[in-house]
């Protein structure tokens, strides 16, 4: 087990409680945020090496999300940290009853390569926040990222002056098979982003050591597009989300669901946007990305076929370039929607009505997202409430990801458990319930002990009964 | 005593939660930033779906009921898996739950160890578990084929630390309490007692005493006492009496699963009695110097279900708790943390993972929605966001 002694030398630190207190935590934070602040120009090449990755969407996502999520725990640590007091019954008037957030311990984070310091910066911070001494594990794929990190990370976490050995944090590189001997390990908290199926193989990892897990995976996140509704500002909003990072994102709108009239007026609406944000020529536009890796470039040329190509559909191979690509009239059963599409690439399927819309959705496995445009809030509402998904916005792309007071994630193959905000720190806490009793007044625990009898019973029951309100008890 | 444990439990959880349904099934609005002043964003609570409840035979007709309120209350359509161990009530559940529930959502699956694993080969949205850490992990594997979010509330050996500074009568007739009801087979019994070696002997008159007050001079004719559940447990328990300094009990009749109250003294950390959750009315003692060295002994362990702690000094206790983890905690009695519905019941590392009773049930079951409902006009305020990008509106 080639991690052991790394896994143990954290869980050493992690029971001497140096990550427990306050102090502690916000100058973690804190060193997080001067990581931003000193690597910026370093993140925005190293992602754009790895993809392509625009700067603006760079700085965007990788910097000032982060950098949110970071004020937003800094801001509220304290309050988070506290006892939560709790009603009482009757009897336990004199005691305290309260919810204690406690570390979990040792924590893994795993993250994906698509926006590389963001899926592990964010959860980073929970867990520090909550108190954890914490394993990152960023990916391979994104590499000039990961070794980004691997170099730089240990400078700003649990500094000491021995730089090449951290007590509390650790950052872990490799592939598939170092991933697989780290999770041979015990962790008491993992946290995973990437693929359903490799979800199943965390969790299932995770089991062996009964080691709670929150994964946020993927899927089709759906869009629906009714017919009534404002064209021009949904081609745009559709067109960011989809072609963001190269629509290598989890919550991306993956496929367009909308009437045969609707995919026509759609169209030069889309064609529109598109040149709007990239102009006549995409590949030549510094706000496009290019795609990871030659195998997903690979992956993505195949699904081009599947319906027919409406807008864009060039590729160039050295460059890993797809252009901003729009599939009209494409069939279920067409390769563009077998699997999550994670690229340019918007498959659009004609449906006849909303109901049939619903339908489809239904008939698929729970999206991390689902989106509905209409200028009729009474279908965007229907569309809501007929479904199920992680989240959902209704009339926009991706910004309900941007709020931290609203929890992120998914639901059956999309994943389980949620962060952003005070989530990601409830993630990482145990809530464990405390009482503390008084010692004296014995005599008020006597009827619950044996012999038992009637007369016991009854105290009892009107002790601890809660009577369902509109019935009276006449004496 | 089964009404005021099975049934009582069950009353006690009902009445509030229809009261409070409503409110815990509104949608939650959120703070919004200021780019989603405009709009409308909250938090929906929604069934997750088809949730299966799998019980165990200590308390089988509450540990049934209350998961399957939350789930019923969360809107889903529910399994429940009945322990076969508690044959007669798995039984009187099948029989008695068609008869009041609707039969197309709500069903009972009855069986060993073979039909709960063919069951677990569907795919559920949400898997409740209550049993042991060996079983939960299996469940646990069973649940990642499909995904399947799981609440585990598994078990663990409960310690309980008496402190030299405590009312020794009282602490001692508290945990008598807890650790003989139901014949210990409790799975947040104290399992075990942790003291400094010069209270030994006072805390094991102080538990005679409180034995004879409850059951009677002759315990086994005593309608208050309970048996082991079979004769597999039956040898299970007695098995961990061996080579044991009993101090008090030890009497046991097989023809009737009886095992008298019993308690050991200077038991070794090391032997058989240490090493797993004992279940049974059979208490050891194990002797620490001091507070630091209860503490360490505990952390040494797997992190308990429950944690016990009996003092007069806040300080201490407060330590105790700040040093430790648990999934819960009572200090100055036993079991008491599990009756409050305000508070989340569950465990942590192999005790268990999740939580419910209260909210907490209805929360289990919930899948919490983020909603985001924005205007299709004011596209204005989205050009900021769109490219061509520069690092100027960056920095706006």
């Amino acid at each position: 087990n080639p991690y052991a002694g790394l896994v143990s030398h954290l869980r050493a630190s992690w029971l001497s409680g140096k990550t427990r207190p306050m102090e502690y935590r916000v100058a973690q934070l804190e060193a997080l945020g001067r990581f931003l602040d000193d690597k910026k120009q370093e993140i925005l090449e190293a992602t754009e090496l790895d993809m392509g990755k625009p700067s603006f969407e760079a700085f965007f996502s990788e910097i000032l999300l982060c950098k949110n999520e970071l004020n937003v725990t800094l801001n509220n640590l304290s309050h988070w940290m506290k006892d939560e007091y709790v009603d009482k019954n009757l009897v336990m008037q004199l005691d305290s009853a309260f919810i204690r957030k406690d570390p979990y311990g040792v924590v893994l984070i795993i993250a994906p390569w698509n926006y590389p310091i963001h899926l592990f910066l964010v959860p980073l911070i929970g867990a520090i926040a909550a108190g954890n001494c914490a394993i990152i594990k960023p990916s391979e794929i994104s590499k000039n990222t990961e070794r980004l990190v691997a170099e730089t990370l240990g400078c700003y976490l649990d500094r000491n002056f021995s730089v090449s050995l951290q007590d509390c944090f650790a950052v872990v590189t490799g592939g598939v098979p170092e991933t697989t001997r780290l999770l041979e390990n015990k962790f008491d908290y993992i946290f995973f982003t990437g693929s359903p199926p490799v979800g199943r193989i965390i969790m299932t990892a995770a089991a062996k050591h009964l080691t709670p897990v929150t994964l946020e995976l993927g899927g089709k996140n759906p869009c629906y597009v009714s017919d009534t509704c404002d064209v021009t500002n949904v081609a745009r909003r559709v067109a960011w989300g989809r072609f963001f990072n190269a629509g290598q994102t989890c919550i991306a709108p993956d496929y367009l669901l909308c009437t045969l009239e609707m995919q026509e007026k759609l169209m030069p609406a889309l064609r529109a946007a598109i040149t709007e944000f990239f102009g006549s020529n995409p590949r030549e536009s510094p706000d496009f990305g290019r795609i990871v890796s030659d195998k997903q470039f690979q992956r993505l040329r195949g699904l081009l076929g599947s319906g027919r190509v409406a807008i864009g559909g060039q590729t160039d191979e050295a460059e890993r370039y797809i252009a901003p690509t729009v599939l009209a009239d494409v069939l279920p059963s067409d390769p563009a929607m077998q699997e999550e599409v994670f690229g340019p690439i918007l498959p659009i399927v004609v449906i006849a009505n909303m109901d049939e819309a619903i339908d489809f959705i239904n008939a698929r496995p729970r999206p991390l997202a689902l989106y509905a445009f209409s200028c009729d809030s009474k279908i965007v509402n229907q569309v809501l409430e007929r479904t199920s998904s992680g989240g959902f916005c209704g009339n926009d792309t991706l910004m309900h990801f941007t709020l931290t007071s609203l929890p992120f994630g998914g639901i059956g193959n999309s994943g389980l458990g949620k962060y952003h905000g005070k989530f990601t720190f409830d993630t990482f806490s145990h809530h464990r319930a405390c009482l503390h009793r008084n010692m004296g007044l014995e005599t008020l625990n006597t009827p619950r002990y044996p012999p038992y009898t009637q007369q016991k019973l009854g105290l009892i029951t009107t002790t601890f009964e809660v009577k369902r309100r509109g019935t009276c008890t006449l004496l | 005593n089964a009404y005021s444990h099975e049934i009582l439990g069950v009353l006690k959880e009902l009445a509030p939660t229809m009261e409070k349904l409503p409110s815990w099934a509104a949608p939650q609005p959120v703070k919004k930033n200021l780019l989603t002043m405009r709009d409308e964003a909250y938090i929906g609570y929604e069934p997750l779906g088809v949730v299966l409840v799998i019980g165990a035979w200590n308390y089988p007709f509450v540990l049934v009921m209350q998961p399957l309120i939350g789930a019923i209350a969360a809107g889903n359509a529910v399994v429940v898996k009945p322990s076969e161990v508690s044959e007669n009530t798995s039984r009187l559940v099948a029989e008695l739950l068609p008869q009041y529930l609707d039969k197309d959502l709500y069903t009972v699956v009855t069986g060993g160890v073979p039909e709960t694993t063919e069951l677990l080969t569907q795919r559920f949205d949400h898997i409740l578990y209550t049993g042991s850490t060996a079983v939960g992990r299996i469940v646990m594997a069973a649940a990642a084929k499909h995904l399947t979010p799981v609440t585990l509330e598994l078990g663990g050996k409960s310690p309980c630390y008496i402190d030299k500074d405590c009312d020794l009568a009282v602490a001692c007739r508290r945990i008598t309490w807890g650790k003989y009801m139901n014949c210990g087979q409790t799975c947040i019994a104290p399992d075990y007692i942790l003291c400094d070696p010069s209270i030994q002997s006072k805390v094991v008159e102080n538990i005679k005493a409180t034995l004879k007050e409850f059951y009677g001079e002759d315990v086994k004719s005593s309608p208050d006492y309970g048996r082991i559940v079979n004769q597999r447990h039956f040898k299970r328990v007695l098995g961990l009496l061996e080579g044991q300094k009993i101090a008090y009990g030890g009497e046991t009749d097989e023809a009737s699963c009886f095992i008298a109250p019993t308690i050991l003294t200077d038991v070794s950390p090391e032997s058989k009695v240490m090493e797993e959750e004992i279940f049974g009315p059979v208490l050891p003692i194990v002797t620490v110097k001091s507070v630091e060295e209860a503490i360490e002994f505990i952390n040494l362990r797997e992190k308990p279900l429950a944690l016990y702690v009996f003092s007069n000094k806040k300080q201490l206790i407060r330590r105790v708790i700040a040093e430790t983890s648990s999934g819960g905690m009572t200090a100055n009695d036993v079991l008491m943390h599990s009756v409050l519905p305000e508070l989340p019941f569950g465990g942590v590392g192999h005790s268990g993972m999740g939580a419910y009773h209260g909210r907490f049930s209805f929360e289990t079951f919930s899948h919490r929605r983020a909603c985001l409902i924005k205007d299709l006009r004011w596209e204005v305020v989205n050009k900021l966001r769109y490219p061509p990008g520069s690092m100027e509106m960056m920095h706006l």
